[in-house]
């Protein structure tokens, strides 16, 4: 049995950042998984997420999520973006969140991504993403506001033997 | 704006061993079983069997898609080791969209453990599904699965779900089986992927 699950790349803000890319992707393995630690500059706002440069509305997803007082959930279709999950301010505790594409190099299907984030002190958010399109993934960016010095984000390959 | 952008170079040569502690340059803690990719013939079913009893802990990745003519996102029932009694129990808390809600099934030979999409949905668009099934072959306890799951139709519907099932059995974990609701099959393309970690 070969190796499995590799860390690919890891990136701690130095400074605050308005977006986070991983680009040229090796497409040699079978889903990603990202881990990322995360904290507004300054107010709260919704970490998102678009592929491979496509900034058109072929983005969809539905969310589930618990407050502490009510579970809720929610969908839109024809969107701009991947959901990451609300991004706590700055005053507020860090959020953890996991995002796995599935199958990002197959080109028989389109992308899904499973996001699991927890913002401590609000929600705790589970997102079903979709991209319509057959593409390989070979990049994508994280934004939607500005993430504070310190967050953290890594990138995993998930390898399946055929 | 402040972009960080991150090039093939600084993927390189960065293993795991980094990021799990207690274990040297070139050890592997998840490993991969099999993998099973579903042909233009289609599968009712799909089994993992003589799984190995080495490891502590076992993953399933799937994408999966089903040929029933259906608008509706199926779930996919998980079992082991040929039990098809009614040893099982499944809760699962479910958003559509339009409302979130849970489920709960006791004594039943069918706990649903996944989501589907169906042939009558979203060209393409398949269920993903990410089971974990914890301390699988340490005697005395019995077996519950963590999933997560969803499927996602750009506006026809949409689920993201959080399943657990328990098998009432304590034996190993030897085999187990993904198997599609009335009647359908998984189609061509879909996958699941076993794999092994160590404790």
């Amino acid at each position: 049995m070969s190796r499995t699950y590799d860390a690919l790349a890891s990136v701690t803000l130095t400074a605050n950042a308005t977006t986070v890319t991983f680009s040229d992707i090796p497409s040699n393995y079978t889903d990603l998984a990202l881990v990322a630690q995360t904290r507004s500059s300054s107010a709260a706002f919704i970490g998102e997420y678009t592929v491979n440069g496509d900034t058109g509305t072929n983005y969809s997803w539905t969310r589930l999520e618990g407050t502490g007082s009510a579970a809720n959930s929610g969908r839109v279709s024809n969107y701009g973006a991947m959901r990451l999950g609300q991004v706590p301010a700055s005053t507020e505790p860090w959020a953890v969140s996991q995002c796995h594409f599935m199958s990002y190099a197959n080109t028989s299907m389109f992308k899904s991504n499973l996001t699991v984030h927890i913002s401590p002190s609000a929600f705790v958010q589970a997102w079903t993403n979709l991209w319509r399109s057959t593409s390989v993934i070979t990049s994508f960016t994280i934004l939607g506001g500005t993430y504070a010095a310190g967050s953290t984000f890594q990138l995993f390959g998930i390898r399946a033997e055929s | 704006m402040a972009v960080r952008r991150l090039s093939v170079a600084d993927m390189t040569g960065r293993k795991g061993s980094s990021f799990v502690g207690g274990y040297g340059a070139g050890d592997s803690v998840m490993d991969s079983i099999q993998t099973v990719t579903i042909g233009a013939g289609g599968a009712a079913s799909i089994t993992f069997s003589s799984i190995p009893q080495t490891y502590q802990h076992l993953q399933l990745r799937c994408v999966l898609r089903n040929n029933s003519a259906s608008t509706n996102t199926l779930d996919a029932y998980l079992r082991f080791n040929g039990d098809n009694g009614t040893n099982y129990a499944s809760h699962a808390v479910a958003g559509t969209g339009a409302s979130a809600f849970t489920t709960a099934t006791t004594s039943t030979a069918n706990p649903t453990a996944m989501m589907v999409s169906s042939g009558g949905q979203l060209a393409n668009s398949f269920g993903v599904n990410i089971v974990d099934i914890l301390d699988y072959c340490t005697t005395g306890k019995n077996r519950v699965s963590r999933i997560m799951g969803g499927a996602d139709m750009n506006g026809g519907s949409g689920y993201a779900v959080i399943y657990s099932t328990l098998w009432l059995n304590t034996a190993p974990v030897t085999s187990v089986t993904l198997a599609t609701i009335g009647g359908s099959s998984f189609v061509q393309f879909s996958t699941a992927a076993l794999y092994g970690i160590k404790g």
